[in-house]
């Protein structure tokens, strides 16, 4: 990820126009140019917030919608998330984070709030959380292989498999640790300790060098 | 009381925050808690970048083709962080007319109360002062409230063009957050008024009201001033009203839609002194800032439409 001289590179991107996502463009170029787009919006550019719209706007949807399971409010949820993304562009600080990362907090937080307000939404069965470690690392994901999904998923490996499911069942679905305790028939206490024990684990590996 | 988390219960705090496990109330305090603890809000942030790669791998859903343009409308006469001065003036405008919309759609129920105020803030040029439109029934406005957090002061003005109705009169109020009103002092004419002597964290947990009474009824406008409630309130959907005997709860009916056509819904028991409705709309979302317009009239007054 060779970040110190992006800048350069890609202000003469956003000048000669960004091309489609996903369009002979590299890894860290696609990713770079997020960032790009974001402190573009914070210009007021109207055009460059309408490409960081179009890149990652079906991420962004996706996301939220494994948490409300419900299209139209997922959209309105987005809807809600990019414009906010419009009027907090500015408060995106590149050396705290990585823009994908803050998208999908400001989306997932949201779709959060909104599911602990209601949670009338049904899980479809086959949804159970089984196989999600298989989803980590999408090869043909740029965002993905640009987050270090390896590396968690090397970690999430480590964990025991049902706190594992559990945490990724909580994370891909925004379960309340009351739903976990529903789902995983356990008490709520065993899946906050499952929770804290699995994060502990996570930080430590995810911290080795 | 900012050490009342350990090191390590602070991070796995913020590791169920990011996880998403945390029950709304404890969310909220999170919330609240990051403003000011760089500690607490540094855990958050890398618990953020340990766990997206998840949220990556989630299989993109195209929206539908009405959602950018439900957007653009939305940012096109939405206010961002960082207008000029000049440019608060236009937005003034802008809500008024949107504040009119919003009357009309609703003014059979709006006849029927004795008074409407609402509440719009406005403007965030920089966080340390919030503009409100305090005015009555969707008109003229009565009342433009700023509050200047750097000042440490409420100025009020009035901007009625007519003569303000017989006795009839404002109060301004500071509620702070979970706790009985403040008086700042009736509002005569064009006033500044100290803000409370309270450490800002909670006075922007707090919320800056305007009470306007009369024989017959009683309506405090209710912007929801400061961004920590406004986060209260973005995460449970629910704006909450207190007045000094009783604490009224309104939910929101539906989903908010762009510059909002209030969800109305009367919560609580008809109390003996009237009936309270909260209406809430969501502006500028990117801080939750929602406005709540609280209309409130004596059972005469109902029975007489």
């Amino acid at each position: 990820m060779n970040k110190a001289d992006a800048p350069a590179f890609h202000l003469r991107s956003v000048e000669g126009g960004l091309a489609s996502p996903g369009l002979g463009s590299s890894a860290s170029d696609g990713l770079d140019d997020i960032a790009l787009l974001i402190a573009a919006t914070a210009q007021s550019d109207r055009a460059a917030f309408t490409k960081l719209y179009q890149r990652t706007s079906a991420k962004l949807l996706g996301v939220i919608f494994r948490i409300l399971n419900d299209r139209g409010r997922s959209e309105d949820v987005l809807q809600d998330v990019f414009v906010r993304v419009w009027q907090g562009a500015g408060s995106y600080d590149p050396s705290a984070g990585r823009p994908m990362t803050w998208l999908i907090t400001i989306a997932r937080n949201r779709a959060i709030d909104v599911v602990r307000q209601r949670r009338d939404v049904q899980i479809a069965p086959d949804e159970d959380g089984t196989d999600w470690l298989d989803n980590v690392p999408d090869p043909r994901d740029r965002e993905a292989d640009f987050l270090d999904a390896d590396r968690l998923r090397i970690c999430l490996d480590r964990l025991d498999e049902k706190q594992r499911s559990c945490l990724l069942a909580a994370y891909y679905h925004g379960f309340s640790r009351e739903e976990l305790a529903t789902r995983f028939d356990k008490p709520v206490n065993t899946i906050k300790t499952w929770l804290h024990r699995s994060a502990l684990t996570l930080r430590a590996c995810l911290g080795e060098p | 009381m900012s050490d009342e988390l350990g090191p390590t219960s602070d991070d796995l705090t913020a590791a169920e925050y990011v996880i998403g496990t945390l029950p709304a109330t404890e969310r909220v305090r999170v919330e609240r808690l990051r403003a000011t603890d760089q500690a607490l809000d540094g855990a958050i942030r890398e618990w953020e970048e340990r766990l997206a790669p998840l949220a990556a791998s989630v299989p993109p859903l195209e929206p539908s083709a009405h959602v950018l343009s439900r957007i653009e409308a939305g940012i096109r006469d939405g206010s961002r962080a960082g207008p000029a001065e000049p440019d608060r003036q236009a937005m003034l405008r802008r809500s008024l007319r949107r504040w009119r919309a919003v009357a009309v759609t609703s003014a059979a129920l709006a006849a029927s109360l004795a008074l409407v105020l609402a509440g719009t803030l406005l403007s965030r040029p920089v966080r340390d002062e919030y503009v409100a439109v305090v005015n009555r029934g969707g008109e003229a406005p009565a009342l433009l409230v700023t509050v200047d957090m750097k000042a440490g002061e409420v100025r009020v003005r009035s901007v009625s063009t007519g003569a303000p109705p017989a006795n009839h009169s404002h109060e301004l109020w500071f509620v702070p957050d979970g706790e009985a009103p403040r008086s700042l002092g009736v509002l005569d004419g064009s006033v500044n008024r100290p803000l409370p002597a309270a450490p800002r964290q909670q006075l922007q947990a707090g919320i800056i009201a305007v009470s306007s009474s009369r024989a017959e009824a009683l309506g405090p406008a209710h912007p929801q001033a400061l961004s920590s409630i406004v986060g209260a309130s973005c995460a449970t959907d629910r704006a909450q009203l207190q007045d000094t005997s009783t604490t009224y709860t309104a939910h929101e009916k539906s989903r908010p839609t762009k510059r909002s056509g209030p969800a109305v819904e009367k919560t609580d028991p008809v109390s003996d002194q009237g009936i309270w409705t909260l209406s809430i709309t969501w502006i500028t979302p990117f801080d939750c800032i929602t406005l709540a317009t609280v209309m409130r009239a004596t059972p005469p007054l109902l029975s007489a439409t």
